[in-house]
């Protein structure tokens, strides 16, 4: 028996179809137009080095009467949460009533090597939570962390309880030590000092890099073979490229920041032991009293669901959600599927809080 | 673009595929035909397809990445379509081949085949490690390297010789390296044979090209993920980076001492005003909010300069003030009143000493004022 069921009639069609994809694809490149991002229009409220606090203006009735302030990573741009019309988290939650702010953390350059945790954490996004509660007559705001955003909102949120009035981590690592991260398992025996003494700051290339080589054979190539299948489709080759851009558009990251996320957090796993420290204060994760929504996606590669379901046992909230995801660590922001689930969940989820 | 110019590469790609189909052979005309000189396959035609047409794209980049990839996947389609996809396939042989378009055609590829250039993307190391001649694999550390230098030179000379020794652990970390990923590969080629014996239960055939493909792919991840999460890669892997970020330091140290002696400015001195700055930053943010009591006092200032600008003139008239009030006090009323000049002076005349009295008051804010703004300034240099 053989494993192949392919005539070579099918074979011959196969091949020549995919010719053809390729040659009508070479035309689509030339027709195509600039490739724009984040679609929302915002304001910029307040900016700080390189930091930019920014309101998204909403077409809609703000009924929600506590704002979201969102916390993005480091590693990658915010816009990946207002990328397109229509595959736009901040959209659909102003759609549903929601007054939505975005942290824009810039590009480091070296003038930011010597950036502290505690600075981007009690400084920067302390500062930027203080604004919108200012704005608002509020003593407390809402708090979405995303990613490395989210590890971040948790710290915050643990040192300043008082600030926040309801939590939302998504796809946030808690446990950095689970047998299936393969970027802690990498990183877990590299002199960081060294790294950093070297690097000064982190390279975005080199970040990108060790992205792309967690799955070297299908993100270097089975994903652009794939995108033969829609080289005839302009609407589709742009949002291709939008992604494209938003994955590569990395910043560089700032040295003191990296070095001790690395090794507190990647090579300590304090979080999980609430031995984190910044400025001298400690993270206790059981200060977190006020509700708290975690999302994670079921197939993310960067951020496995081991290590954020954790965070339900540390919490000292009794008003915990978990949400699981169909979907991957992108595709959390910018699938269909995401468009019609998540925002909703956080917006009834906020809305039952408010 | 002409429309008839991708009619044309259609028509060829059809042209070259039933050709393949009938004799196994016949690209050669079609690529000299269509490109003016000869290719071997129909992958390395597309990379002359991605040049032709590179530069005058808005998606050049890209075109070079599917073609890249486009070559990948045209590989192991001709293999598989020569091979007739019959029960003698010889999937290790057609993989191989795959295998080795794949990873020359995307950034990984320098990873596996010298990670030098592809982990940190810095072509100026690259250049250092694969410059003609310079073969750290045949080079012997001579025994004296390790004995002690001696002289002017020999600062120099043992930067030197910690360098050498760096380079050559770097090597052989990235040695190591590569063995664990080209088992990994190995693997990924035994993993896609067991897949496919799998396949051979009736309705579970695999029905298309694109299918072989993606199966192969999946069985190269599934096996690099092994690999990647094993304590030996790990190792390889901390090895590898920490080894090569001693290279670069050590550069780093030479090319400042360089910089240094030709009185240019060096990293390490911009360093330390950065981290100045960073400090700096640090201490003004952490100084309480001013501005509503500098707010206060500003208002103060200009309602105290607002009220004080007859006492401002008095310095000027104060002479004649001094006289002028005296003679005035001991002149009768009624003589002032007689003499009208002087009446009308009076007033300018008397003001100053109406001033007086008032200027007692008008002092208590101000030595406020200025307690406040000594206290505040000694507030800021306790804080520093």
């Amino acid at each position: 028996m053989t494993p192949f069921k392919i005539s070579p009639d099918k074979a011959l069609q196969e091949a020549v179809q995919f010719s053809e994809k390729l040659a009508a694809g070479l035309q689509t490149l030339d027709k195509l137009d600039e490739v724009h991002y984040g679609c929302t229009e915002k304001e910029a409220i307040y900016s700080e080095d390189k930091l930019v606090l920014y309101r998204f203006k909403s077409e809609h009735k703000v009924t929600a009467k506590t704002p979201l302030l969102i916390s993005y990573a480091l590693v990658n741009r915010p816009y990946m949460v207002d990328l397109q019309a229509d595959r736009s988290i901040v959209r659909n939650l102003q759609a549903m009533g929601h007054e939505v702010y975005l942290i824009d953390w810039g590009y480091p350059d070296r003038s930011d090597r010597f950036l502290t945790l505690d600075d981007y954490i009690n400084g920067y996004l302390g500062r930027c939570v203080e604004i919108v509660a200012k704005r608002h007559k509020l003593k407390a705001i809402n708090l979405l962390g995303i990613c490395q955003g989210g590890a971040f909102s948790l710290c915050y949120t643990a040192l300043h309880p008082e600030k926040i009035k309801n939590l939302i981590t998504m796809v946030t690592p808690v446990d950095f030590q689970t047998p299936d991260n393969m970027l802690s398992h990498w990183t877990r025996k590299m002199d960081v000092d060294l790294f950093i003494d070297t690097l000064g700051n982190v390279p975005a290339d080199l970040m990108n890099y060790c992205y792309l080589s967690l799955k070297p054979y299908r993100l270097n190539s089975q994903k652009y073979v794939g995108l033969v299948d829609i080289l005839d489709n302009k609407a589709e080759l742009e949002n291709f490229l939008r992604m494209e851009k938003w994955i590569f558009d990395s910043p560089d990251q700032a040295g003191e920041a990296f070095r001790q996320f690395i090794k507190d957090f990647y090579q300590g796993n304090k979080l999980m032991k609430n031995q984190v420290e910044l400025n001298g204060q400690r993270v206790d994760l059981r200060n977190i009293k006020q509700p708290v929504l975690n999302i994670f996606a079921e197939q993310d590669h960067l951020v496995p669901p081991s290590a954020s379901m954790p965070l339900k046992g540390l919490v000292g909230t009794k008003d915990y959600t978990q949400l699981a995801f169909k979907g991957g660590h992108i595709g959390i922001y910018v699938s269909g599927r995401a468009q019609r689930e998540v925002p909703p969940a956080i917006s009834k989820w906020l809305k039952e809080r408010d | 673009m002409s429309k008839g110019l991708f009619e044309s590469v259609k028509d060829s790609a059809k042209h070259y595929w039933s050709q393949l189909g009938q004799t196994g052979g016949g690209f050669s005309d079609f690529a000299k035909q269509l490109f003016g000189h000869t290719k071997s396959n129909w992958g390395d035609a597309l990379g002359t397809m991605g040049k032709l047409y590179g530069n005058a794209d808005a998606g050049e980049a890209l075109l070079d990445r599917l073609m890249g990839q486009g070559k990948s996947f045209m590989s192991l389609l001709e293999q598989a379509y020569r091979s007739k996809l019959g029960d003698k396939l010889d999937f290790s042989a057609l993989a191989k081949s795959a295998l080795d378009q794949l990873t020359s055609q995307n950034p990984f590829a320098s990873a596996f085949g010298g990670l030098q250039s592809g982990l940190f993307s810095t072509p100026a190391f690259a250049e250092m490690f694969n410059a003609k001649g310079f073969d750290l694999s045949k080079l012997q550390m001579p025994q004296f390297l390790d004995f002690p230098a001696f002289g002017l030179a020999r600062e120099h000379q043992e930067r030197q010789i910690e360098l050498f020794k760096h380079m050559k652990a770097h090597h052989e970390a990235n040695q190591r390296y590569n063995e664990l990923t080209a088992k990994s590969m190995q693997a990924g080629i035994e993993r896609m044979q067991s897949k496919l014996a799998e396949r051979t239960e009736a309705g579970r055939e695999l029905d298309s090209l694109k299918a072989i493909y993606d199966l192969w792919i999946d069985s190269l991840e599934e096996s690099f993920a092994e690999t990647a999460l094993s304590a030996d890669y790990q190792d390889a892997y901390a090895a590898l980076v920490d080894t090569q970020m001693r290279v670069r330091s050590n550069v780093q140290k030479q090319v400042e001492l360089q910089c240094g002696q030709l009185g240019m400015p060096t990293r390490s001195e911009v360093d330390s005003v950065h981290k100045k700055l960073a400090e700096m930053r640090r201490e003004r943010r952490q100084m309480p909010d001013l501005s509503a009591e500098i707010a206060e006092l500003r208002a103060e200032i200009t309602a105290l300069k607002a009220s004080a600008k007859p006492v401002k003139k008095a310095p000027t008239s104060a002479p004649a003030v001094s006289k002028q009030p005296i003679k005035a006090s001991v002149r009768p009323a009624a003589k002032l009143q007689s003499r009208p000049k002087l009446a009308l002076k009076a007033p300018a005349k008397s003001a100053p000493i109406k001033a007086k009295p008032a200027a007692r008051p008008i002092s208590k804010p101000i030595s406020k004022t200025k307690a406040k703004v000594s206290a505040s300034a000694s507030r800021a240099v306790r804080q520093r």
